[in-house]
């Protein structure tokens, strides 16, 4: 799978989003290019790499895609592909964008509505989420919505209601805020993952018995749930995943990331010559020596890691663990022997 | 019959108490009464109210906790105090000025200690050790605890061993000095009393120097790393209506797993500083002012003597068998000062570390066992007897009879309730409660907890 | 015997846990696992204890004279120069 980055403009300001360091040319050696929406012709030149890496899901991300002034006609080129189109934005779209979603048929698109972006600090503002709504009534099937926990004390009480009221797909997909290496972005620090843990097993509970279910994306770990709590977690139909095997993020600078909060540190040319997979294989190698850690420090002799249910968290997070070595050691001659 | 069993008042209500059960329930005062007598009159017959709690409290309970017997073969853990030097001043600690000893522990001495103590937790079978540093601040005797963490790692990892490593600290140092602490620690208690102008007030450096901006500061990188951080936060009468203020900006700054707010113990030092203790009716509702701000960042609350899933005889490691070695190679069971134990009449000292082995007085082991809560009158009718257990030994006068509480008595048992309470989702009560100071002092002053006392409903 | 300085290589970076030390390479793709002995030093080094300091401090962690430790210390850093971990340089005196 790839992510195919459209839009590096993004008009709210998240406080956890981990693109942010990336869309503001942060990092130094990944040089700004000249405008922030893809044009039509790499665009397709993209869908050209997809078809020949047998990826049948066309994935559009940003900043927020959305705000691609030709936004309708990428949708179309996605479309003619006969792909899947999956689209990941904050759900305050235009009219213009919302009536281009409404016209896919449903069974070709998911819009992953992410529930808790928002201009604010403290999350989304009574208006954010009234727009948002009306997106959801508009979407219906299509969407899936997503909640990213970058805080401890967070609440998905909202949700549930929303999902039974405006029809979309009875799923929401959690994201844990990670850090951006390098980056200032909020994020959930791993010694508050138990307690977020024990927060969503009530809500999971709850959602279940209305047929609503969890989905775990990257960044979970074992650890963070109780036997008890992962068994109540299961029983309410959750979608359980231990994941960090990040999907390529393709860049408008020719870069193919690992992902967003590496994007500083690890990437590649964007060879379309290539497949994602070889591409993706090349990331891979860059971070190998890195993943024999995890984000606390008994990840390494964890046996769930070592036995691969449980990838030892975000690789990002893992990294920011580690610490440069200062090691200047004067010997001067015949000392000490 | 069945025992142990505490009923405090509450408002309109009682909280019936039973540790020994683990239970914890409210009933109303006809409730309260009838289950009374179900306990102590044969043939009366209680009303199906209180059926199911009476089957409750007549199974078997634990067993309620005893001194320990025999040779130590189980320590606590091992304390080492590198030193009894501290680089601040601080005004209301009694190891300042000219009281303490100079002299830094060797490392052979550390490295003997390590030694000995990994020999009897293998001759023991046991799986995990822990050790701990004690000060002045242990720091300030930084090689001693490097060297001692690494011996203790390499020894540990060779004999099979899982060892734990545990400081109490100021918080005074720089910041790769901080991060090597937050690796290799697996707890830190930080003395931090909370925001700028607290710690500066409370807490100088010798020569008045200023410190908060490095002990706030170094709290960041203990928060960031993997070491579990608890924060010992000293509460004075200055400070104690702060205490919200003070967690809110623990919440939004730290990450601890835990913060313990502790009433400032008097000395001499403290009140030529002009610091008091708090008011404890203050002290207890600013502290559950603060968990509640606290507990919805996911950081625990903690009042020493109400740690309510840790049934013991002994509030602290006396009794338990931890073995505290000083500089000089003395064994001892409380890392206090020696001037304290013989100001409170008490004798903590075990043995000597000599050759390389502890050679521990088995009467002295009995004599600092015998330090136990059953033998505090005080405690005996109290619903705090088994997790206070009378509060420090040597800090805590308990010797009058049961009802003349102290101001420690008090907090530890209005907070005591106050977490029974909330435990119960009595959240709203609990509340209504705190804010009613009569009623704080009907469940506060009553002077014997038990239900089956003689007159307890008159 | 000629004065010399032990540096860390560029690139390598460093994390300590429950099993050791995990010293990395990135641009190299290439990982240590630092344990007892090794795992001591390396700490102690990044929190700049001098030559002198290390060898005593070595002497007693493994029960050996300081000569012994002396020898012992030259040749784990010589072991991690061979790694690439650490780079030799002479010092020189303007």
């Amino acid at each position: 799978m790839a992510n195919l980055v459209i839009s590096e403009r993004c008009n709210l300001a998240c406080s956890y989003c981990f693109a942010s360091d990336y869309l503001d040319g942060h990092h130094g050696d990944i040089a700004r290019h000249s405008s922030p929406f893809i044009d039509l012709e790499t665009f397709e030149n993209w869908l050209d790499f997809l078809d020949r890496s047998n990826i049948d899901e066309i994935r559009l991300i940003g900043g927020e895609p959305s705000l691609h002034p030709h936004f309708q006609e990428i949708l179309h080129r996605a479309m003619r592909r006969g792909k899947h189109i999956l689209v990941f934005t904050h759900g305050l779209l235009s009219e213009g964008a919302l009536a281009s979603l409404e016209a896919l048929p449903l069974d070709q698109v998911t819009v992953l509505v992410n529930m808790n972006a928002s201009r604010h600090l403290h999350g989304p503002s009574p208006k954010e989420n009234a727009r948002r709504r009306e997106t959801l009534l508009r979407l219906g099937g299509r969407v899936q919505l997503g909640f990213t926990i970058c805080q401890p004390d967070f609440s998905l009480d909202y949700l549930l209601p929303l999902i039974l009221e405006t029809g979309c797909q009875k799923s929401v997909r959690l994201g844990i805020a990670q850090p951006v290496l390098g980056g200032r972005n909020q994020y959930l620090h791993p010694k508050q993952y138990i307690n977020a843990g024990r927060r969503l097993v009530g809500w999971a509970e709850r959602a279940g018995r209305e047929g609503v279910w969890l989905e775990f994306d990257c960044g979970f770990v074992r650890c963070m749930f109780s036997e008890t709590d992962l068994e109540r977690l299961r029983q309410a139909g959750a979608g359980i995943a231990y994941r960090c095997n990040p999907i390529l993020d393709i860049g408008l600078n020719e870069k193919a990331l690992h992902c967003f909060p590496l994007a500083g540190t690890f990437h590649t040319e964007l060879k379309l010559t290539l497949t994602a997979g070889e591409l993706r294989a090349i990331l891979v190698e860059k971070v190998r020596p890195y993943r024999l850690a995890g984000i606390y420090k008994e990840c390494t002799i964890c046996r769930y890691k070592q036995s691969g249910e449980c990838m030892g968290g975000c690789l990002a997070a893992t990294i920011r663990r580690f610490q440069p070595a200062k090691i200047n050691i004067n010997i001067y001659g015949g000392e000490n022997d | 019959m069945i025992s142990d069993i505490f009923a405090v008042p509450i408002i309109d209500k009682y909280l019936i108490y039973a540790p020994l059960h683990s239970l914890a329930t409210l009933v109303d005062r006809r409730g309260a009464i009838s289950l009374r007598r179900a306990i102590l009159e044969a043939d009366y017959c209680p009303p199906a109210t209180i059926e199911a709690l009476l089957s409750t409290l007549r199974s078997p309970g634990s067993a309620a906790p005893q001194p320990r017997i025999g040779p130590i073969n189980d320590p606590y853990f091992l304390g080492l105090i590198p030193t009894r030097l501290c680089n601040l001043s601080c005004l209301y600690c009694d190891f300042a000025g000219s009281r303490q000893p100079g002299s830094i522990m060797k490392l052979t001495t550390a490295q003997e200690a390590i030694e000995a103590y990994f020999q009897l937790a293998r001759q023991s079978d046991l799986q995990e050790v822990e050790v701990h540093f004690f000060g002045g601040e242990p720091f300030f005797a930084e090689n001693v605890v490097h060297f001692a963490v690494a011996y203790a790692e390499s020894r540990a990892q060779e004999l099979g061993l899982r060892v734990r490593f545990e400081a109490t600290s100021n918080g005074v140092y720089n910041p790769e000095r901080c991060r090597w602490i937050a690796d290799y620690f697996d707890t830190i208690v930080l003395s931090l009393d909370g925001p700028e102008d607290i710690q500066e007030g409370q807490r100088p450096a010798k020569n008045g120097r200023k410190t908060a901006q490095t002990v706030i500061r170094n709290a960041r990188i203990l928060s960031e790393g993997p070491v579990e951080l608890v924060i010992r936060s000293c509460v004075t009468q200055a400070t104690v209506n702060r205490l919200p203020e003070i967690a809110s900006w623990i919440a939004s700054e730290f990450i601890p797993s835990t913060v313990c707010f502790e009433a400032l113990t008097p000395s001499i030092l403290s009140k030529k500083a002009g610091l008091y203790p708090p008011d404890p009716w203050d002290f207890a509702r600013n502290f559950i002012l603060a968990s509640d701000i606290l507990e919805e960042a996911g950081i625990e609350t903690a009042l020493s003597t109400v740690v309510l899933h840790n049934l013991r005889t002994s509030f602290c490691p006396v009794g338990q068998d931890a073995l505290i070695i000083s500089p000089d190679g003395s064994i001892d069971a409380c890392y206090l000062m020696q001037d304290d134990w013989k100001r409170a009449g008490l004798d903590m000292h075990l043995g000597w570390l000599k050759d390389g082995k502890f050679q521990i007085d088995p009467k002295a082991v009995r004599r600092v066992r015998n330090n136990s809560v059953y033998d505090k009158p005080l405690c005996t009718a109290c619903l705090c007897h088994y997790h206070c257990a009378g509060g420090c030994h040597i800090n805590h006068s308990v010797a009058h009879s049961g009802g003349a509480y102290d101001s420690l008595c008090l907090q530890t048992r209005l907070i005591t309730i106050a977490s029974l309470l909330k435990r119960l989702g009595q959240d709203s009560l609990m509340h209504t409660w705190l804010d009613d100071r009569r009623a704080l002092e009907i469940s506060a002053w009553q002077s014997t907890d038990l239900l089956t006392s003689r007159g307890f409903f008159e | 015997m000629k004065n010399k300085t032990y540096i860390c290589s560029a690139g390598v970076e460093w994390v300590k846990n429950s099993d050791g030390i995990l010293v990395v390479q990135g641009k190299k793709s290439q990982s240590y696992l630092l344990t007892g002995l090794e795992s001591a030093l390396w700490s102690w080094m990044n929190l700049s204890y001098s030559f002198p300091r290390l060898v005593s401090m070595l002497a007693e962690l493994e029960g050996i004279s300081r000569p012994a430790a002396g020898r012992r210390l030259r040749q784990i850093l010589e072991d991690w120069r061979g790694k690439g971990i650490l780079e030799e340089r002479e010092i020189i005196h303007g």
